[in-house]
């Protein structure tokens, strides 16, 4: 294992395990904060007890979030020197209202979590709204600056390849953040909202639940399948503007997401299929969708790989992480809708083992379809880590200990996880609510 | 001063907040081990294994950042030093996550000794990661590499204890005596010491405040002690965590890596400075009155059984 190979395991294998946390740290706050507002309004003693429970799962996860948070930033700073040098100069700012954010998030859920029972319940509630602001800002923040990794503005570069004319907001307000906060943010809406849905129906299916508190628990497996269905169809619409956004300003991403080798016209888009070489194989052809997805014209025209050198074109792998995304964004379009349908009109259904299976499958692809949309971030830049300014392999360390340390840190992760899991089991019991 | 001085000065004090904060914890960790030493009361045991605690970490991660793009050009040189010291604190820090995490969800009888002591260790070895990343930037070399960079991770050592246990212990006489300790190593062996290893102390006013200040608290504590009165040395101990890291920093200005980097060479970023410093001044407070509430919080009694 080379310096560089070694940083990108490390830096990914942070990142991969904070995104499983920063997706419930992101949407949590909102779905409880509108659960409680809910029970308020309609005067609905259960829905603020909801909003209790998955509280408490919300501080386990905000601790596992945060502290793999922290060694990002860090790693960042050692395992990425030149880079931080870079951006922090033209971005740094975005990092530092990141930082400032989440400050807030974590000082009112201190106070939301303990003021249940002290506060009066409209002012609890209210303790709730800066949680949500600083989760979304924080999300929003941080994801600016992958954003300006991916289309970078707001500088120029000296002879020395120093940063000069440097404008913090141009560079914030980049190009791509509109697409990729957006597309990011409310797919971590949608991952969690199916958690949520996958844990009651694993509920239904696995525990002998009396009939009324059977009743209530598939009400709520399909009131959180008709959320994930709002965000599904919103994460849908957004991931199609970003297939737009991408053909026309990072077009070797979306190149590569499709193995598209000339630029061409008339492009069909390709489903499935095996990466072999330079070429997808067995794929199933579906003509002129990619030029219609990505222009809006069955005809239109899309930039192919050839539109640059072989040594800047990023590995055909991305392929199998843009199908693996979309498939599951459909699916969970297609299950949650059969169920929110079932239970509308079957509600025999609703409870049958099929449907509350897919329900927990969805649960689980929703978290796998996150980390698979920032695999298509990052690994559809590649040779850069900014975009045509910087390669990866000059962003990186020279330091060799990065080696030693790629190894271990994956099983601290894995105990880390283990140990949430296990904190969750012991103090959330997500059915008292409903009793 | 100019920007890249006001820069040290707030990463610095960064640090320090983060250090006050690891000093508690690991003050909780030490009287959980060891009963007799007197325990924290409740409400503190209780503040440590909160969401609110994680609040600290923001001060890390600020005090890291803001040292990677503040000095961004030297960032290359220092990060590749102090990445081995570094990243064992990085191990330390998830070691103390999954701790928490399990001492959190076990009654207290089922916690075992092993378990206590790794937590106490994971506790010190974070900040004393980031004290050993100083002893690079003090001397030029790695700490284990001169007799300057031990002296200063016992400095780093005796500051964790003496502030831990002045926040959870009882003892009064063990903490006088532990603050006095690391205040002689402090102002007397690491100057001494730092300047036989970088031949001059460019800036050696500085650390002549830091030890005309130690020595008014450590007559102030001994007065305290010998009257019996109220004890302040967990605020003096505070105040020492602040002044110790800015003294012995600015004690080699202009260099940010002693005899190897000036600071304006390294330095990069204004526009960050002027976010952290704004940033800062309206977070400090916030994070007061968030403990303070918080701790208010604690004591009151629910709504059910108020009358």
């Amino acid at each position: 294992m080379d310096v560089v190979v070694a940083a990108r395991s490390l830096i990914a294998d942070t990142l991969a395990f904070h995104l499983l946390f920063i997706t419930f740290g992101v949407a949590l706050p909102l779905i409880i904060s509108a659960t409680e507002l809910y029970g308020l309004v309609k005067k609905r003693p259960r829905a603020i007890k909801l909003a209790h429970t998955w509280s408490k799962a919300l501080v386990i996860l905000f601790i596992a979030g945060a502290v793999s948070g922290t060694i990002v930033g860090l790693q960042f700073s050692l395992l990425w020197p030149t880079f931080m040098a870079l951006a922090g100069q033209v971005v740094g700012v975005a990092f530092a209202l990141e930082g400032f954010a989440f400050l807030i998030e974590a000082l009112f859920l201190s106070v939301y979590m303990l003021s249940w029972n002290r506060f009066k319940p409209w002012q609890h509630w209210l303790c709730s709204l800066p949680i949500v602001l600083g989760s979304l800002t924080s999300a929003y923040f941080i994801t600016t600056v992958n954003a300006w990794m991916n289309t970078p503005q707001g500088f120029n570069l000296n002879a020395q390849g120093e940063p000069i004319n440097i404008n913090t907001h141009q560079a914030i307000f980049n190009p791509a953040v509109g697409t990729e906060t957006s597309h990011s943010i409310l797919a971590y809406m949608l991952a969690a909202s199916l958690v949520l849905a996958a844990v009651y129906a694993w509920i239904v299916l696995r525990h002998k639940l009396e009939p009324k508190l059977k009743a209530r628990v598939l009400k709520l497996v399909a009131s959180l399948a008709a959320v994930a269905l709002v965000f599904a169809l919103l994460v849908g619409f957004t991931g199609d503007r970003s297939g737009k956004f991408l053909a026309k300003n990072e077009p070797l991403k979306l190149a590569a997401a499709e193995g598209l080798q000339t630029t061409s016209n008339s492009v069909p888009l390709l489903v499935g299929g095996v990466v072999d070489g330079d070429h997808i194989k067995y794929a199933i052809t579906v003509p002129n969708l990619l030029s219609w997805l990505a222009t809006g014209d069955i005809h239109g025209q899309v930039k192919g790989l050839d539109s640059a050198p072989s040594k800047d074109r990023p590995p055909l792998v991305v392929h199998y992480f843009f199908d693996g995304m979309v498939a599951i964004g459909s699916l969970a379009i297609v299950v949650t809708l059969a169920y929110v349908a079932a239970n509308k009109w079957r509600p025999s259904w609703a409870a049958s083992k099929p449907l509350l299976i897919a329900i927990i499958a969805c649960g689980v692809l929703g978290l796998v379809a996150v980390e698979l949309g920032w695999m298509l971030t990052e690994f559809g830049r590649q040779p850069y880590v900014i975009k045509g300014i910087m390669r990866t392999t000059e962003a990186a360390t020279s330091s060799k200990v990065a080696i030693h340390f790629a190894y271990v840190f994956p099983l601290f992760y894995l105990v880390l996880f283990v140990l949430t899991i296990v904190g969750l089991k012991k103090t959330v019991k997500p059915t008292e609510a409903l009793k | 001063m100019n920007f890249a001085d006001a820069s040290l000065v707030i990463v610095s004090v960064l640090f320090g907040v983060y250090g006050v904060f690891c000093a508690v914890e690991s003050g909780i960790a030490l009287t959980m081990l060891w009963p007799k030493l007197g325990g924290p009361p409740k409400n503190r045991k209780k503040l440590a294994f909160t969401p609110l605690w994680e609040v600290t970490n923001v001060f890390l991660v600020f005090g890291f950042i803001g040292f990677a793009v503040l000095f961004s050009n030297g960032l290359k040189e220092v990060s590749s030093a102090v990445l081995s010291t570094l990243s064992v604190g990085f191990i330390a820090l998830l070691t103390r996550a999954c701790l928490a995490l399990y001492i959190f969800y076990q009654s207290k009888s089922q916690v075992s000794n092993s378990v206590k002591a790794l937590f106490l260790l994971s506790n010190l070895a974070i900040p004393l990661s980031f004290t050993g990343a100083g002893a690079y930037l003090l001397t030029g070399q790695t700490f284990w590499q001169s007799a300057t960079g031990w002296l200063l991770m016992l400095a780093g050592f005796l500051g964790l204890l003496s502030i831990g246990l002045a926040f959870n212990s009882t003892r009064r006489g063990l903490i006088s005596n532990l603050f006095a300790g690391w205040l002689l190593v402090l102002c007397f062996a690491v100057p001494r010491q730092l300047a036989n290893v970088g031949g001059d102390l460019r800036a050696p006013s500085p650390l002549a405040v830091f030890v005309l200040v130690s020595g008014l608290l450590l007559l102030a504590t001994a007065i305290n002690d010998a009257r019996k009165t109220r004890s302040w040395v967990r605020y003096y101990a505070v105040a020492i965590s602040f002044f110790a890291p800015l003294s012995l920093i600015l004690s080699i200005h202009p260099y940010l890596v002693a005899g190897k980097l000036s600071l304006d060479d390294a330095f990069g970023a204004q526009a960050y400075a002027l976010v952290v410093l704004t940033g800062l001044v309206a977070a400090l407070p916030l994070v007061g009155v968030g403990f303070y509430v918080f701790a208010k919080l604690l004591k009151m009694p629910a709504l059910d059984k108020r009358r």
